[in-house]
């Protein structure tokens, strides 16, 4: 089977899981959801390593949080990174996820002693996750016009 | 030792608030907005405390000690906002 049609079957199924999901079904609106989706996932697999993973988290991690409690919140705020559509809670968990990927960044990056594939792929995560963040703060007032965003007075022929 | 793992009571009660209180967050009551950011914070200081306690981390206690500072503020932020708009 193809692996698009799979995540799109996967994303449908989330969404349906939201009874607030027709009213994010706007092209506008869901700029960054894949990717807000995707980061949900990563904070998954974050839970996941932190739960069996041996040696990572407890004494040398930035915040010093044990590798249990990591995962819960990891796990947290994954779930309602790729469960929630709304615009506010896009934007609030955006900001959270930023602040947990530059965290996780970072704590990867002293850990290991320098570049390593958990800094490599929560860097950008972070950097994209704060420009989706930004995106949303944007301007969701109507465009100016009739709603199918045709513009009235001179122009119109 | 118990009295500190009746910690997990709040613990899990703002797990609850983020998973659940979420979808209550509105535009027109922007304080649910910092209520949900500020719990997060509270996940983070209780459990940053609490692992640098538990192995003797004494720079994560007193860095989680800041964290606490920062919700402690915001939550009197909370109630001073709930206050004042309350009719």
């Amino acid at each position: 089977m193809d692996l698009a049609k799979i995540g799109i079957a996967i994303d449908a199924k989330l969404h349906s899981l939201n009874p607030n999901a027709d009213k994010a079904e706007d092209s506008t609106n869901l700029y960054g959801r894949g990717l807000e989706q995707a980061s949900g996932l990563g904070f998954w697999f974050i839970s996941f390593t932190m739960l069996v993973g041996g040696g990572y988290g407890f004494h040398a991690e930035t915040l010093a949080i044990n590798n249990f409690l990591w995962a819960w919140m990891a796990f947290t705020l994954g779930a309602c990174q790729i469960y929630y559509n709304g615009q506010l809670q896009r934007r609030v968990f955006n900001l959270m996820a930023t602040s947990a990927w530059v965290t996780i960044s970072i704590s990867a990056y002293q850990e290991l002693g320098g570049w390593n594939l958990i800094t490599a792929i929560a860097l950008p995560y972070c950097l994209c996750s704060f420009y989706v963040y930004g995106f949303l703060l944007g301007d969701y007032s109507p465009p100016k016009g009739d709603p199918a965003g045709q513009p009235k007075g001179d122009n119109k022929q | 030792m118990f009295h500190h793992y009746i910690d997990i009571i709040p613990f899990v009660l703002a797990t609850m608030v983020i998973i659940f209180g979420s979808s209550k967050l509105s535009n027109k009551r922007p304080i649910t907005a910092l209520v949900i950011l500020t719990t997060g914070i509270y996940l983070v200081a209780q459990s940053t405390w609490f692992s640098s306690w538990m192995s003797g981390n004494v720079w994560g206690r007193d860095f989680s000690n800041y964290v606490w500072f920062l919700f402690n503020t915001l939550t009197m932020v909370i109630f001073s906002w709930t206050l004042l708009k309350s009719e």
